[in-house]
């Protein structure tokens, strides 16, 4: 089997992931490129979890002749990414890019449905999302915390609508919150040469709160909601009541596998780098069309 | 001694559209339907709807509008006929002195509107848009709102979708089959209620049901909607494809204060929801979030052999008509403003404008209000 070394895993939940992954052997590790003596008899190492990409250890794992997965929403510049998959390609190793979003238990049941045909074409994709502030983290720039949520997103869109966008249009708001870091609001409308449309709203809540989210898919034959409504329990007591989320887990243990799987086959990355280039040039209207306020139009593959 | 209000008596002018907005008046004591009235030159299905309501009703059918206002010592027109001659008749009761109540749309082009709202104003009637304003989950979030629970609201977003069928389907639709009549389709689908905007020009759901969500927005947070960007299709139903005007629209409508809106809208097809529609509310604010299901409360009821189009919830506790119009009593009474007047109605008419006009060119519209 294939062994992989994970950079990024939390160690409360590691043993349940590891256990849960069939097709690879894990290593969960630490540290740099080398620094960790399980890098050494690895042959894929797995870059995971919300922390900062490791810019060199991912190029000297590759250069190092190791296949790579990245699965974060932590996505470095295209230009990086772009000599990442050259890299990649010159050492006839793998190079995985994938959003955490797409292998969500919600997102795959809903991509299925559409790919079955029980849905139809996707005519209206909705996503807003509140994420919690984390002053050690976001202080001074709340807006990045915002923009990486709503680029995970834009991509979800893309992923289930299956296309890019032709025209976006975008508008950011600060949201004075009394305390510092200030919160942030990014608001998203996409167009689609076949008429699709999405709306997606990112924002950022005062620290400690919690975080909310709603997806919903409107189709030519069917509907799936996957939001709050749907997946909040009830708590009573103290007073007031609150609604604890029903936790979907973050499909670690699948991406790993996915990627054990795929590694053995062909690799072209063409279509995941045209993927890339996209969201890229979608993040760069978004920025442009709120700072200008006017609808922008683009030319995608 | 004790004393009793006044009783309003009203005239229902024209139940071709519906006779909800009458029916659902009638549900106060103080408003008695006293007479059912049209023109004279409406077609024969008009008059036939017309005579069916009154005789439901136990009260005459008079085709003459003037005539029927002036001689049952008429307080209120409620006004439910097809879109076009709302203004129309909202108008020359207005202008009757007659307080009016009217179904959506408020009109169906600027100047009707423009007018509309200048005759109410001219003569000092009071003026209700029929709306959903006062239904149970709307109440008790204006009292969150108020009571500071999501603390400044910085945005609001809606889906509204009617889970209805309109029709036949986009893909049935056999090359070279003529297409579908707006209005014969508006007016054969009105036995089983799956008709929407009743009238001679074809109308999207922006024009007919964004009233309702956007009378959420106004009601909700009062900041005036300046500018929309918006895109729209025909996906689910051949009728409206065949006469070019949406069934699906999403909207992004930025408001005074900062505040950013979202309107996802559309008549999606009865498949798509278990109980006639998603409609929810989601207000972001400085000090927290709202997430509003709209058709709380309301109880699931399931049974073998149920009808599938049968919602499987229930809507309970809802008397938003008799709350509408006990506002509207009031507002007769006082002198004071109804929950959906001629001025906010107009700014509800003058934000769909604007969101067809950005539908058609691509880029955000600011919205042309009527003091503008």
């Amino acid at each position: 089997m294939l062994r992989v070394a994970v950079m990024g895993a939390d160690a409360a939940d590691w043993q349940v992931v590891a256990a849960r992954v069939r097709h690879a052997c894990l290593e969960r590790c630490a540290g740099r490129w080398n620094a960790d003596p399980a890098w050494e008899s690895a042959e894929a190492v797995a870059f995971i979890g919300d922390a900062p990409l490791d810019h060199d250890s991912i190029v000297s794992a590759l250069a190092g002749g190791r296949h790579v997965l990245l699965a974060t929403q932590s996505l470095p510049p295209l230009s990086e990414l772009e000599r990442w998959f050259q890299l990649a390609m010159s050492h006839r190793v793998r190079l995985d890019v994938v959003n955490p979003q797409l292998a969500r238990p919600s997102r795959r049941l809903i991509r299925q449905q559409i790919d079955n045909g029980k849905l139809g074409e996707v005519g209206l994709v909705r996503i807003s999302r509140s994420v919690s502030l984390r002053p050690s983290v976001d202080r001074g720039n709340p807006a990045a915390r915002v923009a990486t949520a709503m680029l995970a997103d834009v991509d979800l869109v893309m992923w289930l609508i299956g296309r890019a966008p032709n025209t976006v249009f975008a508008i950011r708001r600060r949201v004075e919150t009394g305390t510092a870091p200030h919160g942030e609001c990014l608001h998203v409308h996409l167009g689609f040469a076949n008429g699709s449309s999405a709306l997606i709203m990112a924002t950022a809540a005062p620290p400690g709160s919690d975080e909310s989210e709603s997806l919903s898919v409107i189709a030519r034959s069917g509907a799936a909601y996957a939001d709050d409504h749907q997946n909040r329990q009830l708590l009573f007591g103290s007073g007031a009541a609150t609604a604890p989320r029903a936790e979907e887990g973050d499909a670690v243990a699948l991406l790993l596998d996915e990627f054990a799987v795929r590694v053995p086959g062909p690799f072209d990355p063409s279509l995941e780098l045209r993927r890339w280039q996209n969201l890229a040039a979608v993040r760069a209207a978004v920025d442009q069309s709120a700072d200008l306020q006017q609808a922008l139009n683009l030319e995608l593959d | 001694m004790w004393s009793t209000p006044k009783k309003l008596r009203c005239a229902v002018v024209s139940a071709l559209k519906h006779d909800y907005v009458a029916r659902g008046v009638a549900t106060h004591p103080r408003f008695e339907l006293v007479v059912v009235a049209d023109d004279p030159q409406i077609d024969d299905w008009g008059h036939e709807r017309n005579q069916e309501l009154a005789n439901q009703l136990g009260v005459p059918y008079v085709r003459n509008v003037e005539r029927a206002l002036a001689e049952y010592s008429v307080d209120v027109a409620i006004v439910s006929s097809e879109a076009e001659r709302h203004c129309d008749l909202s108008i020359r009761a207005a202008r009757a002195g007659k307080h009016v109540i009217q179904d959506k749309p408020l009109a169906t082009v600027r100047s009707e509107a423009d007018r509309l709202v200048q005759a109410i104003e001219e003569t000092g009637v009071r003026f209700l848009m029929w709306n959903r304003n006062f239904l149970p989950a709307i109440n008790h979030t204006r009292q969150q709102l108020a009571d500071g629970a999501v603390g400044r609201p910085y945005a609001i977003h809606s889906d509204f979708y009617f889970a209805k069928d309109a029709g036949p389907r986009i893909e049935d639709k056999r090359p070279g089959y003529p297409p579908l009549n707006w209005h014969a389709h508006q007016i054969a689908s009105h036995i089983d209620g799956s008709d929407g905007g009743l009238g001679r020009a074809p109308m999207g759901e922006l024009a007919i049901e964004a009233i309702y969500p956007l009378g959420y927005f106004e009601v909700l947070l009062g900041a005036r909607v300046e500018r929309v960007f918006a895109r729209s299709t025909a996906h689910f139903h051949q009728v409206y494809a065949d006469n070019g005007v949406e069934d699906l629209a999403s909207v992004t409508l930025e408001m005074a204060g900062g505040i950013v809106g979202t309107l996802a809208i559309g008549r999606i097809g009865a498949a798509s929801h278990p109980s006639g529609g998603d409609i929810n509310l989601k207000i972001y604010g400085d000090g927290g979030t709202l997430i509003v299901n709209e058709a709380l409360p309301h109880v699931g009821i399931y049974y073998r052999g149920q009808p599938p189009k049968e919602p499987r919830q229930r809507r309970i506790a809802s008397d938003y008509d008799f709350l509408l119009a006990h506002n509207f009593a009031e507002a007769i009474d006082t002198g004071g403003r109804s929950i959906m007047d001629a001025r906010s109605s107009h700014a509800i008419f003058a934000t769909c404008e604007a969101a067809c006009e950005s539908c058609q060119t691509g880029q955000p519209v600011d919205v042309r209000h009527y003091d503008v």
